[in-house]
């Protein structure tokens, strides 16, 4: 009997994620409680990092695959269910459908001309494709990695699910820390391109929206948008129809879910599964660095294009009519993280001048001009 | 009225389901057959499902009878001379852009892949849906289809040629290719990623173009229609140089006394005072910030809970 039980006992050691792990699995173990850590005590992104980071923990417990049905991998598993939202790309678009049925557009709806600001930042997309090539990436790879430059994580998980699956655990990871990191990143490049002069500039008041301009909104920028791109209608379609729910004031029911329960049920599942999927056998390679250079680079061509945009926009706008360049982070699709950032450095050179809802309206065209970019990516490569 | 009402909406649910029905079927293509003299596996047809979706194609019809193409037929006419493929079967289930293979070798009672009919060169071959009346596609084969030949659609060009070697099954993964061909052509043309550059920023810039000019005018429209004095004895909106105003002492204030400790707290506190300070209703560009404390971790609503459960 004893024979029996010291075999078993063996037998059970060589199944425990001890016995199974690698050294890798405890670094990828260490990111994951970073992550958490940088959540907790940092507040960057807690919504998003805690169930990444956990997720991270999650994917990276070693065991023996004997059939049991129990890894993010494996057909039947209760964690593969979970993960088939972004493997097969339905997470995203609830994402947008909430933060449709969340987003006012009446920043942008008084003052359009911010929507063409929103469409500047998109360059940090392509800048970041093109140094991706130069870094020997495959174009639809390059254009999955550079999408992190449109600081959207659902757009990101989207296209690269399509695009380059194989780098998805990656680009999430990188492109939700980097949004995370989007006050440390941005406030030195504004800074640099900005004069003194340029910082406080006070922008003319916003006129007021009606209730039809509102609801005319998403449908109108559907169409505008879908029957150019098609192949963005998934992340714009849930967007503008979330919009709709929200302004068309008949569906308040509705819109409350898509953007309370609804949205956070989706943000725990995909955060979770997609810190899940970064297993280090997987994660830990030369291109999880790379991705994390070019991340970085997106984001800050982002933030120059569209401050340099604003700039430019300026040589045509008559005075008092003036935009301030420090709006011109916000084009990138950060809500509200890149808008309160103008606001602070506004506030910083002039505590009258409130830049926050001038910035919101380049930041909610950054939505839409991310997923309008993605969609353009995924049609050109998918 | 109301009666009226739900004649509209069910008129419109009947054409959607009837498009939606439409759709599925249409996907269903007829993609490379082989005929008894053609090769070594017998007589073949070929079905392809071209959408992104799984599609059955058990209930449809299938025959190499050019009678039914006759108007004149009734459609139970026309179901008697052609071959029912059988439903309820998970095999005739197409998945998307997958293709599935009917044995034309006249032996049905072999399996419901066999057909009552045997093909030989120079037949027509034509899929009817199941109400026997819609022709979904339809081919003539070549009498001159030689041994160890098919006649295959190349779905690109949307044309019918000569294949000397049969891909039964095979040969239908044109999505995928395309997408190889894609990523090869810009990979060989566009190797610095310019070009894609320049494209996808013109199309993001388009659309928002369109956009902006749209709510340009439709904006400068709309603000000339519904511009109304304001009613006596409601407070007018305050213009934003106001508010500027206010929050900016409010600021000060926060300043002097060092706030709750948490400028995003300060900013929600003022943008709620103001709140209830101006009448917000129509105003455009209103901002809620929410708190990132809750009544659970404020100690000074956990005070104030306390007292009111204590008094």
């Amino acid at each position: 009997m004893w024979d029996f039980i010291g075999t078993k006992l063996n037998d059970f050691i060589t199944f425990t994620g001890f016995a199974c792990g690698e050294w890798s699995n405890y670094i990828m173990i260490l990111v994951g409680i970073f992550f958490i850590w940088l959540a907790v005590k940092k507040d960057f992104e807690p919504l998003l990092l805690i169930p990444i980071g956990f997720g991270i923990i999650l994917g990276n417990i070693p065991f023996k695959s004997v059939g049991l049905e129990i890894g993010l991998y494996e057909d039947n598993a209760v964690l593969n269910f979970f993960y088939s939202g972004v493997k097969d790309g339905w997470y995203p678009p609830l994402i947008f459908l909430g933060i449709g049925a969340m987003t006012d557009f009446t920043a942008l709806l008084a003052n359009p001309k911010l929507l063409l600001v929103g469409g500047a930042a998109q360059f940090g997309i392509f800048g970041a494709y093109m140094i991706a090539l130069l870094l020997g990436f495959e174009p639809n790879q390059a254009a999955g990695i550079a999408i992190i430059g449109g600081a959207d994580g659902p757009t990101a998980i989207f296209l690269s699910s399509k695009l380059s699956p194989n780098l998805m655990g990656a680009i999430a990871v990188c492109a939700y820390s980097y949004m995370a990191l989007v006050p440390v990143i941005q406030p030195f490049f504004m800074k640099m391109l900005t004069t003194r002069k340029e910082r406080v500039i006070h922008m003319k008041p916003a006129r007021q929206v009606s209730q039809t301009e509102r609801i005319v909104f998403p449908i109108v920028g559907l169409l505008m948008t879908a029957m150019i791109i098609p192949s963005g209608l998934p992340l714009l379609g849930m967007l503008f129809f979330g919009n709709l729910l929200k302004e068309s004031t008949k569906t308040t029911r509705l819109a409350k879910t898509a953007g309370s329960a609804l949205n956070d049920i989706v943000v725990m599942l995909l955060g979770l599964t997609v810190g899940c999927s970064t297993q280090a056998s997987e994660f830990l390679t030369a291109d999880t660095i790379k991705i994390f250079i070019l991340g970085a680079f997106a984001f800050a061509i982002a933030t120059v294009s569209g401050v340099l945009f604003v700039k430019f926009m300026n040589l045509f706008l008559r005075e008092g009519k003036k935009l301030n360049p420090l709006i011109g982070n916000a084009g990138v699709s950060a809500v509200p993280m890149a808008a309160r950032i103008s606001q602070n450095m506004g506030v910083k050179y002039d505590k009258h001048n409130f830049l926050l809802m001038h910035a919101m309206g380049p930041n909610v065209a950054g939505v839409i001009g991310s997923a309008i970019a993605a969609g353009a990516l995924l049609g050109f490569l998918g | 009225m109301k009666t009226g009402k739900i004649v509209i909406l069910s008129a419109l649910l009947t054409l959607l389901c009837l498009n939606a029905s439409a759709d599925g079927a249409q996907s269903l293509r007829l993609s490379e057959v082989a005929t008894a003299d053609s090769t070594e596996c017998g007589p073949w047809i070929e079905i392809q499902n071209t959408s992104w979706g799984t599609q059955n194609l058990g209930g449809f019809y299938i025959t190499n009878n050019p009678a039914v193409f006759n108007t004149q037929l009734s459609a139970p006419q026309r179901i008697e001379k052609m071959h029912l493929i059988p439903t309820g079967n998970p095999i005739t289930a197409i998945t998307p852009q997958n293709c599935i293979l009917l044995y034309a070798d006249g032996n049905d009672n072999l399996g419901l892949q066999h057909l009552n009919f045997k093909l030989v060169p120079g037949d027509v071959v034509a899929l009817y849906s199941g109400n026997g009346i819609d022709l979904i596609d339809s081919i003539t084969i070549p009498a001159d289809l030689k041994a160890g030949q098919s006649w295959a659609k190349d779905f690109d060009t949307n044309t019918w040629a000569l294949c000397k070697r049969p891909t039964p099954t095979q040969a239908n993964n044109y999505e995928q290719a395309k997408k190889n061909n894609k990523i090869a052509e810009f990979k060989e043309k566009d190797p610095h990623g310019f070009a894609m550059a320049i494209m996808a920023m013109g199309v993001v810039f388009s659309c928002l173009l369109l956009l902006y000019i749209f709510f340009k005018i439709f904006g400068k429209a709309f603000s000339r229609t519904t511009s109304e004095p304001s009613q006596a004895g409601t407070p007018s909106p305050a213009t934003d140089s106001d508010a500027g105003a206010r929050v900016a002492a409010m600021m000060a204030v926060t300043e002097a006394t060092s706030g709750t400790g948490d400028e995003n707290l300060d900013i929600a506190l003022i943008a709620l005072a103001l709140q209830a300070e101006l009448a917000h209703d129509e105003e455009s560009g209103i901002i809620t910030i929410c708190p990132t404390t809750s009544p659970w971790a404020d100690k000074a609503e956990q005070i104030a809970a306390g007292m009111l459960l204590h008094s």
